[in-house]
């Protein structure tokens, strides 16, 4: 197949850099995510790959190949634009036919591949409508065929369900997420949505300010984000100031209202402590004994505090509660029935195999 | 019952636009109604001539005109055909190199194309014959003066499609598609600057064929456009034979302006959809 390997990649506008340093070997067959806020750099990494935009620095490779004196019309990459950007005098047929006619294949072969793709995308129906005539779901399924019908060796997708409403969105994800699995071909997958990068891509990258923060498989990036930002940017996150501390030839985090286990991957010292608000759950409060307990951070309560609830926010599928213990607000989820009573303090029980640890050096992990 | 206010408006904006369409509307009435009607039995008019039969509608004047001033009129048709022709021809790359492919002085260039709107006709006209002398009276002289009033015409519609649309985005998604420079201008820009093009096509005939100050100056009195012929049967014509010319002007024009404004309307419409 197609080996894709991006190397030292650099675009800047007016001495701003837009993107830097972009090095990445593409995942062969599979579908790369690349996820950031906007004005990270990731559309402008995608057109620099499909030579839409000449890099300051860097190169590309496809199969070995440098692709530097490559024009984009002849690097075989299907691309799909944010706008979709469908020509709009022609209908759905043409637009799809379109990279098979500049190739001046045969016309029965044309019409054979274009009815075999838009048959894929189940455009077959809206062949010969208009494209102006579509809603936005079905122009989206047109910019897609339209870009796998002359069979790219590379598929370039750029916020492809941006620019529709969110119900549509999910529907069309999880169709997406069918097609580009069976396809099997190498692409990328660029979007802002972090839900959106993690149910789709087989590999993430995260991308801030230009740079790659962290890359690797959506799971791993999400449970173990390589620092706050990440952290913050795939999901609700709480980060805490902590110390992580060595006695009886434990590791544990001392928090300033509880103890934790220490994971494996926690060096002895100040540090970040990340817990996701779904990594905590609402505990029996008799079966976790007296406050006294609490405070001697005996083996058995690590993990547990005792918080005030502040306010709870209904978010449909769970409900997320603001709690205050000492000087730290948490924000921690639970299910959406949870019987509460605002009263009492609420004991809280941390799963410790989740939490993430960073060294603390003395920036603040705001970002 | 309307509120005052409202009553008021409403008198307000009919008035106006009533007043207007008068000051507008009338002189044309009395030139459509002057050429074709004989009048003289109604005692408004001036005319000395008697001859003729007494119908009311008396459409001689017409063919008056065109035998004696048609090959005007042929002349002015191919003037205006051919600046069209010349306008797409140069207007449309060079508006596409102005607004895609800049380059260090483009902007420069644009301005000097615009320049001849903000000049006076006669001022223009006298350093044409200036610069040209001994082409004065040349047909090709002519046209180049028409092409210095229409090309910005056409220039400035299609460079606004290109510069407000997303063509760039089309032509990007052709790119990655696999068309070629010749591809991508024949089956993505051309297609999407057809509005354009017959906007800007129907005003350089519409400029071209009314256009009197280069013309008139630049000919040799025999050789003249419609325009020119029609300033002729002013001032030494009778007000019907004049009437008529002008109504046969405004038969070539008006029917342009109106798909003018019928093109330019659903050009809008699809741009702001």
């Amino acid at each position: 197949m197609a080996e894709l390997e991006a190397q030292g990649l650099r675009k800047s506008y007016r001495g701003v850099a837009a993107v830097e340093d972009f090095s990445y070997r593409f995942a062969d067959s599979r579908i790369t995510a690349i996820v950031g806020p906007s004005g990270s750099g990731k559309t402008t990494t995608l057109w620099m790959i499909a030579g839409l935009i000449p890099p300051d620095a860097g190169t590309v490779r496809l199969a070995g190949r440098d692709l530097a004196s490559v024009l984009p019309e002849r690097r075989g990459m299907g691309m799909v634009f944010q706008n979709y950007a469908l020509f709009p005098h022609l209908s759905v047929r043409e637009n799809v036919e379109f990279g098979l006619r500049v190739r001046r294949l045969p016309r029965a072969e044309r019409r054979r591949r274009a009815e075999e793709t838009m048959a894929m995308v189940r455009l077959l129906p809206l062949a010969e409508r208009s494209v102006q005539r579509l809603s936005g779901g079905e122009q989206q399924r047109v910019a897609l065929a339209r870009a796998l019908a002359f069979r790219p060796s590379v598929l370039l997708l750029d916020e492809p369900l941006s620019a529709l409403d969110a119900k549509l969105r999910e529907e069309l994800r999880g169709e997406l997420f069918a097609l580009l699995h069976t396809l099997g071909i190498t692409t990328i997958y660029v979007t802002h949505d972090q839900v959106e990068a993690m149910s789709l891509g087989q590999q993430l990258i995260v991308l801030n300010g230009g740079r790659i923060e962290q890359a690797g498989p959506p799971l791993e990036v999400y449970r173990r984000p390589a620092n706050p930002f990440v952290a913050r940017f795939l999901g609700a996150a709480n980060i805490l100031p902590a110390e992580c501390v060595e006695s009886d030839g434990r590791r544990r985090i001392a928090l300033s209202f509880a103890t934790l286990d220490a994971p494996a991957h926690a060096e002895p010292g100040a540090c970040w402590v990340m817990i996701r608000p779904e990594d905590m759950t609402l505990a029996d409060n008799g079966a976790l004994g007296s406050h006294a307990a609490l405070g001697s951070h005996a083996a058995d309560t690590a993990g547990h505090f005792h918080a005030r609830l502040e306010s709870a926010v209904f978010l449909g599928h769970q409900l997320r509660l603001h709690l205050r213990t000492g000087a730290e607000k948490i924000y921690l989820d639970t299910p959406n029935d949870a019987k509460l009573d605002g009263s009492a303090p609420l004991a809280v029980r941390v799963k410790c195999e989740k939490i993430s640890v960073w060294p603390r050096g003395s920036g603040q992990p705001d970002c | 019952m309307p509120s005052p206010r409202r009553l008021l408006d409403g008198v307000f904006v009919y008035g106006v636009t009533g007043g207007l369409a008068l000051v507008v509307g009338l002189p044309v009435a009395v030139v459509v109604l002057g050429s074709c009607l004989d009048t003289s039995w109604l005692g408004l008019s001036s005319e000395q001539w008697v001859g003729g039969g007494k119908a009311l509608l008396d459409l001689r004047w017409f063919r008056y005109v065109s035998e004696l001033y048609g090959a005007n009129m042929l002349f002015s048709l191919r003037l205006a055909l051919l600046s069209v022709g010349v306008c797409l021809a140069a207007g449309v790359p060079g508006a596409y190199v102005l607004a895609r492919r800049p380059f260090r002085g483009s902007r420069v260039l644009e301005e000097v194309v615009l320049l001849p709107l903000a000049l006076p006709g006669i001022g223009m006209s006298v350093a044409l014959i200036q610069a040209w002398s001994a082409a004065r009276g040349q047909w090709w002289l002519i046209l180049g003066g028409h092409l210095l009033y229409t090309l910005p015409f056409m220039v400035r519609a299609v460079a606004g499609t290109l510069r407000s649309g997303d063509i760039s985005h089309l032509e990007a998604a052709a790119r990655t598609l696999g068309a070629g420079a010749w591809q991508r201008a024949v089956w993505v820009i051309l297609p999407s600057l057809r509005h354009a093009m017959i906007v800007g096509a129907l005003l350089v005939f519409a400029i071209s064929w009314g256009e009197f100050n280069v013309s008139f100056l630049l000919n040799t009195p025999l050789h003249q456009t419609y325009p020119a012929a029609l300033y002729a049967t002013y001032t030494s014509n009778s007000f019907k034979v004049s009437s008529a010319a002008t109504v046969l002007f405004l038969a070539v024009v008006v029917p342009v302006l109106v798909a003018i404004q019928l093109v330019g309307g659903g050009d809008r419409v699809e741009q702001g959809a």
